[in-house]
């Protein structure tokens, strides 16, 4: 009895720390900080009130003129991975302009791992390019995947085609296996880069999508992965040729799943949906339970949302695929033909699009919006709201524009922003649109909701701060000195910022 | 200035705009005489002076689409910037949407808009995409009226006011030229007796390796005269608009940016390579203007000495440049006058004027800049963003189009600008304006739109160059053509001109010279052409003669010019890799094998001839991504009517194989391993037809290829492919009528191996003549 009480007093202890530890701070530990990929931080007191500060010819933030900032980072030229925090560290994916290893000069992809206190670089895995030019791995693109933290294993998909299981320590606790081959894999051809062992990162395991699977990756490799159970999920970026119309490899599929522990293949999409790509199998992949059953979102390449139960069926052939439950179709009809039965050209402004923004889970229903690569331009969007279970669509709303944002939903409001530079709010349950504001910049980053604000982004490097609700907001501009492509993230009482060319960790 | 007139007399060319209605009777004479000024046509993509800027007056600050303002519009689909000759507007664009699009050069009255002639072409084998095309300008002879311009797969090409051809140069034939999926096309510039460009080219021999070059061809004949090749490896494409200038010391010069990052300077008449500045590790497609002593170039990649994308740059310009023969100089952080970080513009090009830079910039905002300091005096945002288009500055104001298709009027008050209106098009907006004659050109992605007045424009007004020979001394020889590409059974006669230091001609020289075939002593491939190259400079191959490829070197006087070519085998052609090849290198996966043919362009890097146990083949490179596609031509770009045939054969597994085909009179004919299929493809998006063709890796198959141009003019394309162990089926596989064919093109072969996986090859190519 008495052992009893004392585990009740136990338990009653640890649900009160977890509950605390919920308002005064959590990890976010993968892109969207859970499966569901909504971006709303339950944190309060996050400090809005800041200053960048400025910065000098040599691109050194004098903290001096800044406001409210724990500490600045220097980043690579550009930065589209967004950040995660787990364990003490802050990981972000960017290019090695200002390198930090003075023995690796040139392009290459970097992930970064920082220490939360203070932002000094604790590691970096340090990625050669392809060499394939535009088509596969665009120059200075650095990565854009965000990792996954999990414990002791950071994972992520590298600007090379590659899922790679990292150790959080480095190599400061040795060189983990069963992956020993850093020194050679961190060496371009025909360079000389040696093995830093103090800042190299340490890989326990690599999966190349490229050698295994025969993926044609578009443009760039970018998806984030999500971990469930001992699974992780990515995207593979497989997709059109450098003509925007053939696809290479239209049998190698859209996403895998592998064994986070092994790095062995689990299975693969079975929708077929890479003979039909429009672009790139970039959008992440969502995972959660509708009804009590797991169930694996994902926006697929073609335009469709797809719905999975989480297990793999054989096929003839012995491969091991997810089928997919439902799909649905995210453009309207006639953004496919036109009144004439006419197919309507891709890329075009009245076209259709894929979905490269993440699917968000909220509520048993899933809300996605289409859109294409920006240098596609503008042309029309629309953001769907589905039944989670069926893949029914429960709404639609067509005024918004082609986005690469995901959204985020907070107290039964959608808020999503498109690249045109328009923010919307959006009631979750029926579609009515209750405000818009145009910040005549474009936007590629997604919307956070944290204590009570909205924050995103933009091109001109505005962080637009507004209030959450129905109601228009005032919106408050704070410019960061460089365009903001990535997402505002809230971790451990500290909001993220992450311009092209630097970290912002901005609290009292 | 862009053209320095010299002397300049009147002769009334055009008359056809004195044909057009002209709804103002009341316009004097006087005033027509008045508005007979060379200033006032607009004849280069940048205008008169490169610059961005018009001296003429009389253009409406109020842009509308109601009738007062706007005088007439044309739906021609594109992103280029109409010339204007006269009373004639020149605008390269395209019309159509899928398989009958086809870029145009269209002549214009351009006081009505009324079509006086176009000239239609079809792509084949470029990379364009989402109908990138028409992103460029022609340009007009000031001398003769003529009109050049450049395809997106890259003809080149002349006509006369009349719309007459004057010649046609096939740059991804006879130079390699790429194409890349932006459609950046560009366009020439007339200087004198040139035509010149610029596009990547990937060529045979030393012009092997992909560069940003330089290529001036005779403005009358096409030949080439020079090439220059200034820069190191490119990152991307380049449309930079060349600026020129005449220097104090003689030497006329321009300067462009280059897909490789930098400012270069070249001698405009030999095409010698006088400097470069290195200021970004991506392309540079905007144009620089010249300040005084600088040279001002802004960009929109990664810089190469900070982690900020985007600068503007005054480079200081070298007080000497190197002399005939002299290395090109190498300009380093000491040539910067200043620069300004917080502009970046990829594509849009300044205009200059009066020490006062205007720029629209990635942010969408109009900057005015003091080309002294680099300082920003003021800024006005115009749109969410920008892209490739430039302002124009004309009659005290700017004309300012932005992505979003609005085109704003705006005036510089000193201290800030001030926006005098905005008129919304219909489509985004990628060229700058023209001005000409009291109307602003102004081209959408949909329609060609021309405000102002209507007045009747006069006649063009020639402006004929003064062509004094040079007293200096010569110190060099110039060969004419530079490169050539002569069939086997036909001749060519060279020119020969000796230069002094400036780069001007002396005289042209036909006697006492001395010719012979040359290797350089850097040549990795020691050949020489299958011709014979007489003393009068006439290069005759015989009937029998082989494919080839070489240089010739003139010598006169202690003084000497080389030119390079290839002797181009009339068929039939075959080759089966048995003779001539020397497995002399190795492969980075350990393979001994031979170059390619060196006649063959661009396939130095992407093809090994090698022995596959039992027999030598062609095997494609897989040791680079970049290399993962060949598109190598080996014959001559005017070859018609024929039949290709060669043994192919893929690796792979079930997941992941490659593709191999041939090329035949512009159309690829390929096996794509990963679809099963056989497909004839000219562009994606324009003619692409396949049918279902099971084919096993590691099997040998024969694949063969015929196109017909039948009486009704409209084209047969066919292929057929069979187990090389079995009998030649009758019919043919595929089998597919084009309503608009390609009426020739030179002979090929493609692989394609998604990131280079799986090896393709190929076996006893045959290209005979149809039966």
């Amino acid at each position: 009895m008495k052992l009893h009480i004392i585990k009740k007093s136990y338990i009653h202890l640890l649900l009160l720390i977890f509950s605390f530890s919920n308002l005064v701070g959590a990890d976010w530990p993968m892109w969207g900080r859970d499966g569901s990929r909504n971006m709303v931080s339950e944190e309060k007191n996050i400090t809005f009130d800041f200053s960048p500060g400025e910065m000098n010819d040599d691109e050194v933030v004098d903290m001096k003129t800044t406001k409210n900032l724990k500490w600045v980072a220097k980043l690579g030229s550009q930065a589209y991975g967004n950040v995660t925090i787990g364990n003490g560290c802050v990981f972000i994916g960017t290019n090695n302009e200002s390198p930090r290893d003075v023995g690796k000069k040139g392009d290459r992809g970097i992930v970064m791992c920082l220490d939360e206190k203070t932002g000094e670089l604790k590691w970096q895995l340090v990625i050669p390019k392809l060499g394939a030019g535009k088509v596969s791995d665009w120059e200075y693109i650095g990565i854009c995947s965000s990792t996954a933290i999990e414990g002791e294993r950071v994972y992520v998909v590298t600007n090379r085609c590659e899922v790679v299981c990292l150790d959080i320590n480095g190599m400061a606790n040795g060189n983990d296996g069963p992956f020993k081959e850093e020194a050679s894999y961190i060496k371009p051809k025909g360079m000389k880069d040696a093995l830093n062992e103090r800042l190299d990162a340490d890989i326990i395991w690599m999966y190349d999508m490229r050698d295994q699977l025969g993926v044609f990756p578009h443009n760039v490799t970018s998806s984030s992965p999500v971990i469930v159970g001992d699974t992780i999920f990515v995207a593979t970026s497989n997709g059109v040729d450098w003509s925007h119309t053939n696809i290479p490899s239209p049998l190698s599929p859209s996403w895998v799943a592998l064994d986070k522990n092994s790095g062995e293949l689990v299975g693969e999409d079975g929708s077929g949906a890479s003979e039909s790509a429009l672009h790139a199998a970039w959008s992440s992949l969502t995972y959660g339970k509708v009804k009590g059953k797991e169930m694996l979102i994902w926006g697929g390449t073609d335009g469709f949302c797809y719905g999975y139960n989480n297990k793999t069926e054989k096929d003839a052939d012995g491969y091991d695929l997810f089928q997919p439950t439902w799909k649905v179709d995210c453009n309207e009809p006639n953004y496919r033909k036109d009144e004439a039965g006419k197919k309507i050209p891709y890329a075009t402004p009245p076209g259709p699009s894929e979905l490269i923004g993440t699917p968000v889970l909220y509520k048993e229903k899933v809300y996605c919006a289409i859109g294409q690569d920006p240098e596609h331009g503008d042309g029309v969007g629309r953001l769907s709201c589905l039944d989670a279970e069926t893949g029914k669509t429960i709404w639609k709303y067509t005024d918004v524009g082609r986005t690469i944002s995901t959204v985020s939903i907070a107290d039964d409001l959608v808020y999503i922003a498109e690249y045109a530079g328009i923010i919307h709010c959006v009631d979750a349950n029926t579609g009515e649109v209750y405000w818009t504001h145009d910040s005549f910049s474009r936007i590629w980053g997604s919307t956070l909701i944290a204590d009570g604000k909205l924050i995103l982004g933009n091109e001109d490097g505005d962080l637009l701060v507004m209030d959450h609700g129905k109601t228009k907001p005032k919106v408050v501009t704070i410019n960061m000195g460089a365009p903001v492509y990535s997402s505002p993230v809230v971790s451990n009482g500290i909001l993220y910022i992450g311009t092209q060319t630097h970290l912002y960790a901005i609290g009292k | 200035m862009i053209y320095q007139l010299i002397s300049t007399y009147l002769i009334i060319a055009f008359l056809s705009s004195c044909t057009t209605r002209d709804s103002n009777q009341n316009t004097s004479i006087k005033e027509n005489l008045d508005s007979m000024s060379v200033d006032k046509d607009w004849l280069f993509w940048r205008g008169p002076d490169g610059n961005g800027v018009s001296k003429q007056s009389n253009l409406p600050s109020l842009l509308s689409l109601e009738d007062e303002s706007l005088l007439w519009s044309h739906e021609i689909q594109g992103g280029g910037v109409p010339v204007i000759a006269g009373g004639r507007a020149y605008q390269f664009g395209y019309y159509g949407v899928e398989d009958e699009l086809q870029e145009a050069l269209v002549c214009f009255d351009a006081k009505s808009g009324e079509v006086l002639w176009e000239r239609t072409h079809s792509d084949f084998i470029s990379d364009i995409v989402y109908n990138r095309y028409g992103v460029g300008a022609a340009c007009v002879d000031p001398a003769t009226g003529n009109v050049y311009f450049q395809t997106s797969p890259g003809l080149l090409i002349g006509y006369d006011p009349d719309g007459n051809k004057l010649w046609e140069r096939s740059l991804m034939e006879e130079f390699a030229r790429l194409t890349f999926p932006n459609g950046r096309t560009g366009g020439p510039c007339v200087d004198g007796e040139l035509v010149i460009i610029h596009a990547i080219t990937a060529n045979w021999g030393k012009q092997g390796p992909a560069r940003d070059r330089f290529y001036a061809f005779d403005k009358n004949t096409g030949d080439l005269v020079w090439s220059s090749t200034p820069g190191i490896t490119p990152k991307d494409s380049s449309f930079s608009p060349l600026t020129f200038e005449d220097l104090s010391s003689g030497r006329r010069v321009f300067y462009s940016g280059t897909g490789c990052g930098h400012v270069v300077c070249i001698d405009a008449r030999t095409g010698q390579p006088l400097w470069r500045f290195q200021m970004s590790y991506g392309g540079v497609n905007s144009g620089v203007v010249i300040h005084e002593d600088k040279v001002i170039a802004v960009h929109g990649k990664e810089n190469i000495d900070s982690s900020t994308i985007g600068r503007m740059v005054a480079i200081q310009k070298p007080k000497k440049l190197p002399s005939f023969n002299e290395e090109m100089l190498i300009l380093g952080k000491e040539a910067e006058v200043w620069r300004n970080n917080s502009m970046e513009a990829f594509t849009s090009t300044p205009v200059y004027r009066e020490d006062r830079i205007y720029s629209t910039i990635k942010r969408g905002e109009l900057v005015c800049l003091n080309a002294n300091s680099g300082e920003e005096i003021w800024t006005l945002k115009l749109a969410p963003d920008q892209v490739h288009a430039s302002p124009t500055w004309a009659d005290g104001k700017l004309f300012v189009p932005m992505f979003d298709g609005q085109v704003s009027v705006v005036k510089d008050s000193g201290e800030e600008g001030i926006i005098l209106s905005q008129v919304q098009l219909d489509g985004s907006c990628l060229a700058g304006p023209a001005v000409a004659h009291g109307r602003v050109f102004v081209q959408s992605k949909k329609r060609l739109y021309c405000f102002g007045s209507n007045r009747l424009a006069p006649a063009f007004v020639s402006q004929q160059l003064e062509r004094a020979p040079s007293s200096k001394k010569a110190v060099s020889l110039q060969i004419i053509p530079a490169e050539f590409a002569l069939k086997s059974g036909s001749s060519l006669a060279f020119k020969v001109y000796s230069l002094d230091e400036d780069g001007r001609r002396v005289e042209e020289l036909k006697e006492g010279l001395t010719w012979e075939k040359w290797i350089p002593p850097t040549a990795k491939v020691q050949s020489k052409v299958d011709a014979e190259i007489m003393s009068n400079g006439i290069l005759i191959a015989e009937k029998d003669a082989q494919l080839s490829a070489g240089a010739l070197r003139v010598s006169k006087g202690g003084l000497s010019g080389v030119t390079r070519g290839r002797v181009l085998q009339d068929l039939p052609y075959i080759e089966n890799f048995e003779n001539g090849f020397s497995l002399n290198q190795q492969s980075s996966d350990e393979i001994a094998f031979s170059y390619a043919p060196l006649p063959w362009l661009g396939a130095r890097m992407r093809w090994q001839i090698q022995d596959l146990g039992d027999n030598m083949v062609a095997g494609n490179t897989l040791d680079r991504v970049l290399f993962q596609r060949a598109i190598n031509f080996v014959g001559h770009k005017d070859m018609s009517n024929y039949t290709a045939q060669a043994d192919v054969m893929t690796d792979g597994d079930r997941r992941t194989k490659s593709n191999i085909g041939l090329i035949n009179q512009r159309y690829i004919f390929a096996l794509i391993g990963n679809s099963q299929k056989l497909e004839i493809i000219s562009n994606y998006d324009r003619f692409r037809h396949s049918v279902p063709f099971s084919f096993k890796t590691k099997i040998w198959y024969k694949l063969k290829t015929r196109v017909d141009i039948l009486e009704d003019g409209t084209g047969m394309i066919r292929a057929k492919a069979w187990p090389k162990s079995a009998e030649e089926p009758e019919s043919w596989t595929i089998e597919v009528s084009h309503n608009n064919p390609h009426l020739q093109g030179a002979p090929g072969v493609y692989a394609m191996s998604p990131q280079s996986k799986k090896k393709v090859y190929f076996d006893n190519l045959s290209i005979n003549y149809n039966n």
